[in-house]
């Protein structure tokens, strides 16, 4: 009896009313792409993010047609031509925060996800560090890591192959806060 | 006891039911508003002009279009092509279209062309008024097309033209108008098409029983093939009695529907395309009113557009 009752309540309390969700609807990610002829960066404003603290589960959302460029040719070729919006409307990232993090007591350090990223329609496990500073109730997650065209093909026609670089780079800074159901 | 553990097994069976449900809607939130479903629909056609026909896309804000146009001459024997007299056409030089369209925002643009055929000098505006959403919330994109074109010949005297054998110097007695309207849809990511109502006014026209105002409706269509390959094609058929009429001395029309097909290639920056069009001029007063040559007796030209974008 008191043995069942231990079980209910530590599954209780690791899961479903121990849960807590985090979420960002403007995070920040862009991109850069760095060759001797020139420098493509692109910026957008509408990466979701959620978080969930208790499994450390992490989902980041991101438009491609939300990215803005310096010049509005190539943000159609990007959507157009590259990343075939059309059918691949979105980039995300699905997996998993390996360390638990949530109850520490300092308020920046590092973290590591591993889990699945999906550019292009294609997916690629990744495992990759990010920075989380802890404030005022808010967690606030940034990183940078790269992404390889190859890997998610992505291909470059041979006209323009020395003006995009193989291997980009890509940022992402992205304040949750306590998810409220709309 | 009994019920307790009933109770239990129940939250162990869920459990794992509830985990996977998490996973998903983790997924399901952070989708929620990651699609823009209002999103406009971009890159209808790829550049400003098919062949002959506008399309409804207008030039970037501070962005030049920098195009080249050529129509050469005419492919076939019939009507004085071949080999021997003009390589097939290459020789003879029908029309030569050079044009600055700027973007003054991302929907006007305004331009200016110089053309050889009758040294028409061609002033644009045009203006995006409506834009495809993804949603269907507004199925089509429409935007509004309008030109001055004067014709700069001196062989009639400077600006003048000759009316009832009095020599005319007003040089706006030579211009004419054009107002159109491009409706474009574009059918998921291979295939656009679009209708242009046009309206064209002449203040001079060469033959008394010509019109002066003439209604025009031109369709013009583009497949993609590859990521930067498209065939793309565009007709026009001019309502006007005279030129259904008018017949030369052998009993063949004088005038013709204009029709132009063509593959388009872009590259980053560049729209190349090459056709063959039966029109000899580029600008629309020349193509609407004066196409006189006809696809089935070789009166086809070999032609080509190339824009080049420059971002100021």
């Amino acid at each position: 009896m008191r043995k069942i009752l231990f079980i209910i309540i530590t599954l209780f309390s690791t899961s479903s009313f121990g849960q807590t969700i985090y979420s960002c609807r403007n995070g920040q990610a862009s991109f850069y792409s760095e060759t001797p002829i020139e420098n493509i960066d692109a910026i957008s404003n509408s990466l979701n993010a959620v978080l969930n603290t208790t499994s450390g589960e992490l989902v980041l959302i991101v438009a491609y047609t939300s990215f803005k460029f310096k010049n509005p040719l190539m943000q159609e070729h990007f959507n157009e031509k590259y990343m075939e919006s059309d059918k691949f409307p979105n980039a995300t990232f699905k997996g998993r925060i390996n360390e638990k993090f949530f109850f520490r007591h300092d308020t920046t350090f590092e973290v590591t996800a591993t889990g699945i990223l999906n550019c292009h329609g294609v997916d690629k496990e990744r495992t990759e560090k990010a920075t989380v500073t802890l404030n005022d109730g808010d967690i606030r997650m940034s990183g940078e890591f790269k992404v390889a065209l190859k890997d998610h093909q992505i291909e470059v026609p041979k006209v323009v192959v020395q003006n995009i670089a193989e291997i980009i780079d890509v940022k992402f800074d992205a304040t949750l806060t306590p998810y409220k159901k709309e | 006891m009994k019920k307790l553990s009933s109770g239990a097994l129940t939250v162990l069976v869920l459990f794992p039911v509830l985990l996977s449900a998490q996973e998903d809607d983790l997924l399901k939130i952070a989708s929620e508003g990651s699609e823009d479903k209002k999103e406009k629909v971009a890159a209808t056609f790829k550049s400003t002009k098919i062949i002959n026909a506008q399309t409804n896309e207008t030039v970037h804000k501070r962005t030049l279009d920098f195009r080249v146009a050529h129509r050469f001459g005419n492919f076939g024997g019939a009507s004085g092509g071949g080999y021997q007299s003009n390589m097939y056409g290459i020789y003879t030089i029908a029309d030569v279209r050079i044009a600055f369209e700027y973007g003054i925002t991302d929907r006007l643009t305004t331009g200016l062309s110089n053309n050889k055929k009758n040294r028409n000098l061609e002033g644009l505006l045009k203006y995006r008024l409506l834009q495809q959403r993804k949603d269907n919330s507004m199925p089509v994109a429409v935007t509004l097309f309008g030109s001055v074109v004067v014709n700069t010949m001196k062989d009639l005297g400077n600006f003048s033209v000759i009316e009832d054998g009095k020599r005319n110097k007003k040089p706006l007695r030579r211009a004419s108008y054009v107002s159109q309207m491009i409706i474009a849809r574009k059918f998921g990511p291979a295939f656009s098409c679009e209708i242009l109502p046009t309206y064209i006014h002449r203040n001079f026209v060469e033959h008394h029983d010509d019109e002066n105002g003439i209604f025009a409706l031109g369709f013009g269509g583009r497949l993609k093939l590859t990521r930067s390959f498209a065939i793309v094609g565009d007709y026009f058929y001019t309502f006007s009695d005279f030129r259904d009429d008018a017949r030369l001395s052998d009993g063949n029309r004088m005038f013709y529907q204009s029709l132009g097909l063509g593959i388009e290639i872009e590259t980053g920056g560049h729209v190349f395309t090459i056709m063959a069009a039966n029109s000899a001029g580029i600008v629309e007063k020349e193509f609407l009113t004066d196409t006189r040559d006809t696809w089935t007796r070789g009166g086809f030209k070999f032609s080509f557009n190339i824009s080049r974008n420059f971002k100021l």
